[in-house]
C-alpha cells in the first residue's frame, strides 16, 4: 500500500514535471532565437563550409524540433498511463 | 485516413506558394529573415501545451466552426463580433490568395516564354481562380458536416503536402549535389553581403517571427485544418514536432536555392522563380515540371482550404443572420436552410477567389510574394489580442474586443493595406505620400510622425499597439453581459471542466441527451425523470437507454421543466444544452440546483404548514371529542342517578311506611317488603351491569375462547328466560341451521341471547307474540336473527338502542334501564362478531354475527 502510493505520487510528480518542461520548451526557444543570443552568432565565419548563423539557426531549430519529439512522446505516454 | 501524419500534413497548407517561391526571393533579397517566418509556428507549435491544446480542447467543448465562431462564441455569441472577424479575415485573406493566383500565373509564364505579354498574364489568373472556384465548389462543398469537417479535401491536402515537400527536395539536392559540390560548394559561391550579417537580428525578426507565430493561430485556413478538422487532440502532440520538422525540410534548401539562382542566372531575373529557373537553366526538365506541381500544389491547397474557412464563415455569420432575419418564414423546411447554407458557401468561394483575382489585377502582380503575404498576416493579426484575451483572461469583454478589433482593423487598413495597392485603390499616391488631406502626421506609413521604421513593423505596432490597449482598457471599464461571463468562464477554465479528452461527435450527442438527463433529474426529481425519458426512448423505438434529442423530445421536455422552473428559463436552460452548448452544463447545474434547492425549501415550508393544519385539525377534533365525551359523561351520571334514584325512591318511602304506620296489616307489609326486595334487586342488577359495561370497555375481561355449540348456548338462554316466557305467553320458533360451532365464550354469549330475548319478550308487544330465533351460516360466520313481531324499532332510534341509558319512545322502552343492549354490542364485538339492528320485520330484527369454530378446532384467542 504504502508503495503503491509512493509510485502514485512519483507518477504525478513526474507529470507535472513533464508539463513543466513542455511550457518551458518555447520559452527557451524564444530566448535562442529571438533575443540578442542570436547576435552573438551573427559572424560571418564559416563552420563545415556553411555560414555560423546559417549552422546557428537551423541547427537550434532541429535541436528544438528533438526536444519537442520527447517531450511529446513522454507526454502523451504519461497520458495513456494515468 | 484520420492519422497523426495526415493531421501534420494538412497543416503544412502553411507552406503556400509563398514558401515553394517566396522563400527563395526573400532569401535572396533579405538573407537568413525568410526563417522567421517558419521559426514563427515552429515556436507555437513545440509550445502546443500552452496555446494549441487550449484552443482544440475549446473548439470541440464549444462545437467551434472557425476563428469568426471562436471569437463571438467567446464574447458572449456576439453577432457583431463574427462579421468583424469575418469581414477582417476576408479582407485579410485577399491579397493572400491573390498571391497563390500570381504565383501560379507568374511560374506559368516561365514555361511559355513567348506569352509575356501583360494581358495574357491577367487572363490566364482569371482562369486559374475560376478553376480554381469550381474545384472548391466541387470538393469543399459537397454537404454540410455538423462540424464543418472535410475529410477528403485534408486528404488531398495531405497528398499535395508530399507532393511539395518532395518537389522542393529535389530541387535543393540537385542545387546542392549537383550544380554545387556540397554544402561547402555552394556556401562559397555565396556572396558576402547575402546573408546581412550583421542586420540579422532587429525589430523586423522579432516581428516577423512574432507575426508568422501569430499567422499560425489566426489565420482562417490555419484554425481550419488545426482546430476544426482535428478529430483527437493526440494528433496534435505529434504535430508539435512533426510539422516544425516539416517546415524545417521545406527551409532547409531555400538558401542554397537562392545562392545558385544568383551566381548561375543573369542580374536582374526574378529570385521568386528560381525554384523554376535554376532546374531550367541546367536543363533538367523534367526536375522544372516537378518543382512547378510542387508550387501548384502549395498555391491550390491554399486557396482551396482558404475559400472553405472563409466561406464557412461568410455563410454562417454574414448570410444566415441576414436570411434568418428577412427570410424567417421560410425556416419550415430544415432541407430549406441547408440548400441556402450551401448556395451562401458556393457563392462566396466564387467571390472570395473573384476577389482575390481583383487584387491582383489591381496591384498589376508586380510586388514580391513575401510582402504581400505579410499584409495577410498583419491582417489577420488584429484577432490575436481578443483570441488569446478570450481563453486566458475572464475579464476580456464584447466591448474591448470590438473596439480593439475595429481599431487595429481601420490602423492596419489604412498603414499597410490600402499602401500596397500604391495609389491605385481609395488611397491616391499623393495621399500615401503627404497623408490624409495633405496633413503629414496622418502619412499613412509615418503615422503620428514615427518614422525610421520598417512599413510592416510601423504598421505592427500602432495597429496591434492601439487594438491591445483599447481591448484591454475597455474590458477593465465596461461591465460584461452575464452570457459573456458565463462564456468566459468556459473558455479560460475548459480543461478543469471536463478532464477526459472528448472525442468524435458521437460521444458529444449523446452526452447531450446525458446532460439533458441530468438537468431534467435535478429539476423534476430522479423517478420522473427517469420515467420521462425512458418512455421517450420507447417511442423513438429504444428499447434501452436514453432517447435521441430530436427535436420533439427537447420541445417535450422544456414543456415539462417549464411546470418546475418557469417558461424562460427551462427555455434557457434546455436550448443552451441542445444548441450546441453555448452554457456549460456545469453552469446550468448550479442554475438547476439552486433552484432545486428553493423548491425544496418551498416545499419543506409547505409541509411544514401543511403540518401545522392537520395537527391543528387533529387538535378540534380531539377537542370536540372531548367535549362530547365530557358531554356524554354528564348525560350518563345524569340517567345513571335517575336510573338509581327511582328504585331508591320506592325502597324509601316503603321503608318509611313500614317504619311509621304501625296498623299495617301483614299482608300489606309482606306486599312492601317485596316490593323492597325487588327494587334493591333491580338497584344489585343495575349495579352489576354498570360494572359490568365498564368492565367490557377497559378491555381488562378474559374471554374463555373455545368451539362452542350454538344451539346448546340458545338452549340455555331460553331455559333463562323460560319464567318471563311463560308468563308472557310467548311463542319461540327456532329456525335455520343446527349443530352450528362457533368459537365464543359460552356465558357471555348466552348473556347476550338472553338479554336480546328478555328484550323481545318485554317489548315484541302484540296480539299473538311470537319471537324467532334464526341461525345460517354465511362463509365463516355464523348469523343468527332474533326476531320480534311486535311494533319493531323506529329507524330514527336503531342506533342509539345501544347507546348508554339511552330513552326511546316511551312505547318501546318504557323504564328500561337500556344497559342489557350495550353490553351485548361490547361482548360481541369482543368475541369477533357484532350486534345489529336491521329493519323491521315487522318488529324489531336483532341480528348477531359470531365467527365459527375452525373445523381444526379451537385457536388462542387474539
Amino acid at each position: 500500500m504504502k508503495d503503491n502510493d509512493n509510485d502514485l505520487a512519483e507518477r504525478a510528480f513526474r507529470r507535472r514535471r513533464r508539463q513543466d518542461a513542455a511550457l518551458v520548451l518555447p520559452i527557451f526557444g524564444i530566448v535562442m532565437l529571438m533575443t540578442p543570443v542570436l547576435q552573438l552568432f551573427s559572424r560571418d565565419t564559416l563552420i563545415f563550409g556553411a555560414p555560423l548563423p546559417f549552422v546557428y539557426v537551423f541547427g537550434m531549430w532541429i535541436l528544438l524540433i528533438v526536444l519537442a519529439s520527447r517531450l511529446s512522446r513522454m507526454l502523451t505516454k504519461g497520458d495513456e498511463g494515468e | 485516413m484520420r492519422s497523426p501524419l495526415v493531421y501534420t500534413l494538412s497543416i503544412s497548407v502553411y507552406a503556400t506558394a509563398w514558401t515553394f517561391y517566396g522563400a527563395v526571393g526573400s532569401a535572396a533579397r533579405n538573407g537568413l529573415e525568410f526563417v522567421t517566418i517558419y521559426l514563427g509556428p515552429t515556436l507555437v507549435f513545440i509550445g502546443w501545451w500552452w496555446l494549441l491544446r487550449k484552443l482544440l480542447r475549446i473548439g470541440q467543448t464549444q462545437r467551434i466552426t472557425s476563428i469568426a465562431d471562436l471569437i463571438s462564441s467567446r464574447y458572449g455569441k456576439s453577432a457583431t463580433l463574427g462579421v468583424v472577424v469575418t469581414l477582417l479575415a476576408v479582407i485579410g485573406s485577399t491579397p493572400y490568395i491573390a498571391l497563390q493566383l500570381q504565383s501560379i500565373t507568374t511560374s506559368l509564364s516561365v514555361f511559355s516564354p513567348a506569352d509575356t505579354g501583360f494581358s495574357n498574364a491577367n487572363v490566364s489568373a482569371f482562369w486559374i481562380a475560376a478553376v480554381l472556384a469550381v474545384f472548391t465548389i466541387l470538393f469543399g462543398t459537397r454537404n454540410v458536416d455538423a462540424n464543418e469537417r472535410h475529410h477528403g479535401v485534408v486528404t488531398a491536402i495531405a497528398l499535395e503536402a508530399v507532393v511539395k515537400l518532395f518537389a522542393l527536395l529535389a530541387v535543393g539536392i540537385f542545387v546542392v549535389w549537383g550544380i554545387g559540390d556540397g554544402p561547402a560548394g555552394i556556401f562559397s559561391r555565396m556572396s558576402p553581403e547575402m546573408l546581412h550579417t550583421e542586420s540579422i537580428f532587429g525589430p523586423r525578426w522579432v516581428a516577423l517571427t512574432f507575426l508568422s507565430a501569430t499567422a499560425i493561430i489566426t489565420l482562417p485556413r490555419m484554425f481550419q485544418v488545426t482546430i476544426v478538422e482535428n478529430s483527437d487532440e493526440r494528433h496534435l502532440a505529434t504535430a508539435s514536432w512533426a510539422f516544425p520538422l516539416y517546415l524545417f525540410l521545406m527551409s532547409l534548401f531555400v538558401l542554397p536555392i537562392a545562392i545558385a539562382g544568383q551566381s548561375i542566372l543573369p542580374e536582374g531575373a526574378n529570385p521568386d522563380l528560381f525554384v523554376l529557373t535554376v532546374p531550367l537553366a541546367e536543363g533538367q526538365n523534367a526536375l522544372a515540371l516537378l518543382a512547378f506541381l510542387g508550387g501548384f500544389s502549395s498555391a491550390t491547397s491554399m486557396v482551396i482550404v482558404a475559400a472553405i474557412a472563409l466561406s464557412t464563415m461568410v455563410s454562417n455569420h454574414i448570410v444566415m443572420p441576414l436570411w434568418l432575419r428577412y427570410g424567417a418564414d421560410r425556416v419550415s423546411t430544415s432541407g430549406d436552410v441547408r440548400n441556402v447554407l450551401l448556395l451562401s458557401r458556393r457563392m462566396s468561394i466564387a467571390g472570395l477567389l473573384l476577389l482575390g483575382y481583383f487584387y491582383f489585377r489591381l496591384t498589376g502582380g508586380s510586388s514580391a510574394l513575401a510582402s504581400i503575404g505579410l499584409i495577410s498576416f498583419a491582417g489577420v493579426a488584429q484577432i490575436l489580442p481578443s483570441l488569446l484575451g478570450g481563453i486566458f483572461w475572464r475579464s476580456a469583454t464584447r466591448t474591448g474586443a470590438l473596439a480593439g478589433l475595429g481599431a487595429g482593423f481601420a490602423l492596419w487598413a489604412y498603414t499597410l493595406f490600402l499602401p500596397s495597392f500604391e495609389g491605385s485603390f481609395i488611397l491616391s499616391s499623393a495621399t500615401i505620400e503627404n497623408g490624409l488631406f495633405g496633413l503629414s502626421w496622418l502619412r499613412p506609413q509615418e503615422l503620428f510622425g514615427l518614422s525610421g521604421y520598417d512599413p510592416l513593423v510601423h504598421s505592427m505596432l500602432w495597429s496591434l499597439g492601439i487594438n491591445t490597449a483599447l481591448f484591454v482598457g475597455l474590458s477593465l471599464v465596461v461591465t460584461p453581459r452575464q452570457l459573456e461571463r458565463i462564456q468566459g468562464a468556459q473558455f479560460v477554465d475548459v480543461f478543469r471542466q471536463s478532464d477526459s479528452g472528448s472525442s468524435g461527435i458521437v460521444i458529444r450527442r449523446s452526452a447531450t441527451s446525458e446532460d439533458l438527463f441530468t438537468l431534467a433529474q435535478r429539476i423534476l426529481g430522479t423517478m420522473p425523470a427517469h420515467r420521462l425519458f425512458t418512455q421517450a426512448a420507447q417511442e423513438q423505438g429504444r428499447p434501452s437507454g436514453l432517447p435521441e434529442p430530436t427535436d420533439d423530445f427537447i420541445g417535450r421536455l422544456e414543456r415539462e421543466l417549464t411546470g418546475s422552473v418557469g417558461a424562460a428559463s427551462a427555455h434557457a436552460m434546455v436550448s443552451q444544452i441542445a444548441g450546441g452548448g453555448t452554457v456549460s452544463v456545469e453552469e446550468l447545474m448550479k442554475i438547476a440546483d439552486e433552484t432545486a434547492q428553493i423548491m425544496e425549501y418551498s416545499q419543506q415550508l409547505e409541509q411544514q404548514s401543511r403540518e401545522l393544519a392537520e395537527t391543528a385539525k387533529k387538535l378540534r377534533q380531539a377537542n370536540a371529542q372531548l367535549t362530547e365525551l365530557g358531554a356524554q359523561k354528564d348525560a350518563f351520571l345524569s340517567q345513571i342517578s335517575h336510573e338509581l334514584r327511582t328504585p331508591m325512591t320506592s325502597i324509601r318511602s316503603f321503608s318509611e311506611i313500614l317504619q311509621s304506620e304501625e296498623d299495617l296489616t301483614t299482608e300489606q307489609a309482606q306486599r312492601f317488603v317485596g316490593i323492597i326486595n325487588a327494587e334493591s334487586q333491580r338497584l344489585t342488577r343495575l349495579l352489576d351491569e354498570i360494572l359490568d359495561l365498564s368492565f367490557l370497555e377497559s378491555g381488562r375481561v378474559k374471554w374463555n375462547l373455545a368451539p362452542v355449540s350454538l344451539d346448546k348456548v340458545i338452549d340455555h338462554a331460553l331455559a333463562s328466560v323460560e319464567g318471563q316466557r311463560a308468563e308472557s305467553e310467548v311463542k319461540i320458533l327456532r329456525r335455520g341451521d343446527r349443530d352450528v360451532t362457533v368459537q365464543a365464550d359460552f356465558d357471555r354469549l348466552a348473556q347476550v341471547f338472553i338479554n336480546l330475548l328478555s328484550n323481545a319478550i318485554k317489548y315484541g308487544r302484540s296480539d299473538d307474540p311470537q319471537i324467532t330465533i334464526h341461525v345460517r351460516k354465511v362463509g365463516k360466520i355464523a348469523m343468527i336473527g332474533v326476531i320480534d313481531n311486535g311494533v319493531g324499532i323506529r329507524p330514527e332510534d336503531r342506533e342509539k338502542v345501544f347507546e348508554k341509558f339511552s330513552r326511546l319512545s316511551e312505547i318501546t322502552l318504557a323504564g328500561s334501564a337500556g344497559l342489557g343492549l350495550p353490553i351485548s354490542r361490547e361482548i360481541m364485538r369482543n368475541l369477533g362478531g357484532d350486534l345489529t339492528v336491521e329493519e323491521n320485520a315487522p318488529g324489531a330484527v336483532f341480528r348477531i354475527t359470531v365467527p365459527l369454530a375452525s373445523s381444526r378446532g379451537s385457536r388462542a384467542p387474539s
